[in-house]
């Protein structure tokens, strides 16, 4: 792996204005992402994971409000002070994103041909008879049988499996340094899922691209990611290699949620660990840990004070008053 | 547990096809001769792939959809022969959760309405044992009545919606409990919570529950009994436990290669399927999953397999079944 730092998100807070206030979706997020690895950022839904892709790519609706110091350097380069042109030509050129549902994210009335092209014909200039060669190139590379064919279908006309595939091949097209994928299999079968995990760790292999992989499955994380960061009500709480994560979890929290996992090898019946009560969500000023409600291991300290980013001597990034022992 | 058709069985399904009439005359099957029991207190698991025919069944059994043959035997008795009062009359016995817990809740009734409906519906309602009988369900689901019943749905989260839905369900105390995919929309710190709530009443109730899911780990956590689909058919049934750990048939191999496991030092060798999924329109001669087995040799493309008892309560629809050393 080439080392050095891709990405660098220091401070990053945003806020949505909302009926009811002021709703902090991401609260002094610092995070650095090296240069050919595969980061997956876990958490539960509404912990801000994907509200942190879309701030990287600057694909807040309007209601959101980033907080000022905040810096998301990519290659060096401030993306949240670019203007709109110039974060154009990164999006789709240099940062590429993969979607949940394909079908969205596919235009339902143009070819997959035609759509391929056209980043390549906008982000790299080319001809559109060189595009659409290009783009039957692309199909073939994600494991499409008979592009030719297919490049002339609708995306009505492909499977679920296949749409995602072809998402994949419009985020590779400009070779991209980093990928995000954003819940690229949750809405697809097991079996599916899996061929599009195996897809997207080739290119990212073969191609030495940087991935961002949001997901809120453990089991997904641990399979394919070089590292972790789980999120929780808005804050980064850990970040580590994965076995770390898995081995020896300093959050309580990601212990917990370890452990709340059904597995395949537990007898039939076992009662699972749960966590009581829900995450929160997180209106106006507040003070101290976000999981210390929910926290076996909090006292006084947890409520009123924040507990900052704290690291070991591995660099196991964790943000708790009580971290659990290292074992 | 139970052999074909035993008549103590709270549901029978038994060579269950349903078809879906398609433009041009044409007729889908979706579900080609499927039959299965499930015994007073047993759960039994439903997984397979998108279109493998699991909701078809599910709104089969219900008496959402008409089904073309082939019977449901509710405690034996046959609910297509059932006139419409005698079948609303059976109605409270097998009752079902939805997928998603916030949209098969009414948002414009508070739950108090919600739970009462059901003993409305079948005359049941009276004002005081109701009252009594809607803060048993509740409790049993672990969702406190004095905080809940005059709230609305929007102001529960996901995991409590479900619950609440549960507890509509266990409000006319029925024998049977369809669950359609009912934790899969929740996270998995919630998800936990609504399952062991399903095992307790299963053990404290005594239901059988017939659970669709995709999730194998989920199956192995709730399930006495699997029985694993594949394109209308049924390719492998047993025993929970026996399946997940020695899978006979190979796409059930395949479907478990595929689960991620959370832990990063168990690496999965992955049976991975080529080929295409046939078009249920034309599945044609042999075994269904032939176009896509990695043990598929040409007796597959010739002779379908029947679903033949390969050992104690268990059945499976394969010429070459994976054996344990291979």
């Amino acid at each position: 792996m080439s080392g050095g730092t891709i990405l660098e998100v220091r401070g990053l807070s945003v806020d949505f204005d909302t009926p009811r206030g002021q709703l902090h979706a991401l609260d002094s997020v610092d995070l650095d992402v090296r240069r050919g690895t595969t980061l997956a950022v876990v958490g539960e839904s509404g912990s801000g994971k994907s509200v942190l892709s879309r701030t990287i790519l600057r694909l807040l609706p309007p209601s959101a409000s980033v907080a000022p110091g905040a810096r998301v350097l990519f290659d060096g380069e401030n993306l949240l002070a670019l203007d709109r042109a110039a974060i154009r030509s990164v999006r789709g050129r240099r940062i590429a994103m993969v979607f949940q549902d394909p079908m969205t994210a596919l235009n339902p009335v143009r070819t997959i041909g035609s759509q391929l092209a056209e980043g390549l014909r906008l982000h790299l200039g080319m001809k559109p008879a060189a595009a659409h060669e290009r783009a039957v190139e692309l199909l073939a590379t994600v494991g499409i049988a008979s592009p030719a064919q297919r490049a002339r279908q609708y995306p009505h006309q492909l499977s679920g499996g296949m749409r995602q595939r072809v998402v994949i091949a419009m985020a590779i097209a400009c070779e991209p340094e980093l990928l995000i994928a954003d819940e690229p299999t949750t809405a697809l079968d097991v079996t599916v899922q899996a061929d599009i995990l195996d897809l997207l760790g080739r290119l990212q292999a073969e191609r030495h691209m940087t991935m961002i992989l949001i997901t809120h499955d453990l089991g997904i994380a641990a399979g394919r990611a070089d590292e972790i960061a789980v999120m929780y009500a808005g804050r980064l709480v850990e970040k580590a290699p994965t076995r770390e994560i898995f081995r020896r979890p300093r959050m309580p929290y990601t212990a917990a949620l370890l452990r709340s996992i059904p597995r395949l090898d537990d007898p039939p019946h076992t009662r699972l660990f749960t966590i009581p009560g829900r995450p929160p969500v997180v209106f106006g000023d507040t003070t101290g840990c976000r999981y210390a409600p929910r926290c076996d291991r909090a006292d006084a300290i947890c409520t009123e004070r924040t507990p900052p980013m704290a690291s070991d001597e591995q660099g196991h990034l964790h943000r708790c008053w009580h971290p659990l022992e290292e074992t | 547990m139970t052999s074909d058709s035993s008549p103590t069985a709270t549901l029978g399904v038994e060579d269950l096809v349903v078809e879906y009439p398609l433009a041009g005359g044409q007729v889908l099957r979706a579900v080609d001769g499927v039959s299965f029991d499930v015994a007073a207190g047993e759960t039994l698991a439903l997984v397979g792939e998108s279109g493998c025919g699991k909701s078809s069944i599910v709104r089969a059994l219900m008496q959402l959809s008409p089904y073309s043959r082939g019977a449901v035997r509710l405690g034996g008795v046959d609910i297509a022969k059932l006139s419409t009062s005698e079948l609303k009359r059976m109605r409270p016995r097998f009752q079902m959760i939805f997928q998603d817990p916030i949209s098969s809740l009414n948002p414009r009734r508070r739950i108090r309405d919600i739970l009462e409906a059901p003993l409305r519906i079948n005359g049941r309602f009276d004002p005081v044992g109701s009252g009594q009988r809607i803060r048993k369900v509740l409790e049993l689901v672990g969702v406190d009545p004095a905080g809940a019943l005059d709230r609305y749905p929007h102001e529960f989260s996901g995991g409590q919606c479900q619950r609440i839905s549960i507890a509509r369900a266990l409000v006319l105390e029925p024998e049977l409990l369809v669950c359609d995919e009912p934790v899969s929309a929740l996270d998995v710190s919630v998800r936990a919570q609504v399952l062991n709530v399903l095992n307790e009443l299963r053990e404290r109730l005594g239901l059988s529950m017939l659970f669709i899911t995709h999730d194998l780990a989920v199956v192995r956590n709730v399930a006495d009994r699997i029985a694993v689909m594949y394109l209308g058919r049924i390719c492998e049934i047993g025993e929970a436990a026996e399946v997940l750990d020695r899978p006979a048939h190979p796409y059930t191999a395949c479907l478990l290669s595929a689960v991620p496991v959370a832990d990063p030092d168990v690496g999965t060798e992955r049976v991975t399927l080529t080929g295409e999924i046939p078009s249920p329109m034309d599945v044609g001669l042999g075994c269904r999953f032939r176009s896509r087995c990695p043990a598929a040799r040409e007796l597959c493309a010739r002779v379908e397999p029947g679903l033949i008892e390969s050992g104690r309560d268990r059945s499976v629809a394969c010429h070459f079944p994976v054996t344990a050393d291979s």
